[in-house]
């Protein structure tokens, strides 16, 4: 199967989440597949592992909607990609610490769902790390 | 709501046999430059992505919109991954069995396979001394077991009627790379059960 019989499938999109506490616009890949046909229906929604890009998920997500089961993914700030960190000012100084714990990305995940406009049910399918935050 | 945890880890997963440094060390008896991870765990071999994605995710190509390319994310989450765990612990959240009815199912990789396949290649490559090659063998013994009552956690969330554990006999830690059909079935078998 071809890149493009893949991409027809699970789609590739960018969203810009809410600024941050020191006003950054940052951007988050997603990536879906499939429709919901009820809204009681479930969406699927994979998380990827520390470190780790979206893209791992892709023969899952393709599977799932050949079956008509809707499926969500994304690249956490600083993976695969979404934006890089740590942001920068305009003067290029760096505006946020070099760590980020599972809260912060718990938060991302809320933020990210509201801004892709996916509504709950929900089955998280989370990887190794993505266990965390689920 | 449901959950399919995938190898995933939990609020005790801090305590593990190999620490950071450790794998740092491991790293560096194998080829500098190369991310050979994916060939030495058998990911490679077991791939279904179309080449560009699985290059992009294996880090050798740069994404489509290369500005927009992720960088920093991995190290940031890794700096805060023993206190995230620890967190998890002080919420309770297994005491309160939060998704009362709702599924949960554990679908446990085998991350110390895939640990001694690392170790055996950085042997093999002559990385560094034998004594401290044995010395990570016997510190990975028993170490799916520990996995596995880690992740047993997970079960804890939702009603004992709810529960459900299965082991991927032929994966390491990444499952849904090396056995995708397991996890779908898995998924399936949550939505209908949900009336989905």
């Amino acid at each position: 199967m071809d890149s493009n019989t893949f991409e027809t499938v699970v789609q590739s999109a960018y969203i810009d989440l809410p600024p941050d506490a020191n006003g950054h616009r940052n951007k988050i890949h997603i990536r879906s597949a499939g429709k919901r046909s009820t809204p009681q229906h479930p969406t699927i929604v994979l998380l990827c592992g520390l470190g780790s890009s979206c893209l791992s998920f892709t023969v899952v997500q393709h599977a799932l909607a050949a079956a008509g089961v809707p499926s969500f993914t994304y690249d956490r700030l600083g993976i695969g990609r979404s934006s890089p960190l740590p942001p920068v000012d305009a003067t290029g100084t760096e505006t946020q610490p070099q760590s980020r714990h599972a809260e912060e990305l718990a938060t991302e995940l809320d933020a990210v769902l509201r801004t892709a406009g996916i509504p709950p049910p929900y089955i998280l399918v989370p990887h190794s790390y993505g266990g965390v935050i689920a | 709501m449901g959950l399919l945890a995938i190898d995933a880890n939990s609020a005790r997963s801090c305590e593990r046999p190999l620490n950071d440094k450790d794998l740092e060390v491991l790293a560096e008896g194998l080829p500098a430059g190369a991310f050979v991870y994916p060939d030495i765990v058998g990911l490679t071999a077991a791939n279904r992505l179309p080449i560009a994605l699985w290059e992009e995710w294996t880090e050798k190509r740069l994404p489509p919109e290369p500005w927009l390319q992720g960088t920093g994310g991995e190290l940031a989450e890794m700096q805060s991954y023993d206190e995230s765990c620890k967190a998890l612990h002080r919420h309770a959240l297994l005491q309160a069995h939060p998704l009362t009815k709702w599924p949960v199912t554990v679908l446990k990789g085998n991350t110390e396979s895939d640990l001694r396949r690392m170790i055996d290649a950085s042997e093999a490559l002559g990385g560094w001394a034998k004594a401290a090659h044995e010395d990570l063998r016997k510190r990975l013994d028993g170490y799916s077991q520990l996995e596995e009552d880690q992740q047993r956690d997970h079960l804890l969330l939702t009603d004992v009627g709810s529960r459900r554990y299965i082991e991927a006999k032929k994966s390491g830690h990444w499952v849904h790379i090396t056995e995708p059909e397991l996890v779908v079935g898995e998924i399936f078998s949550m939505v209908s059960g949900m009336g989905g």
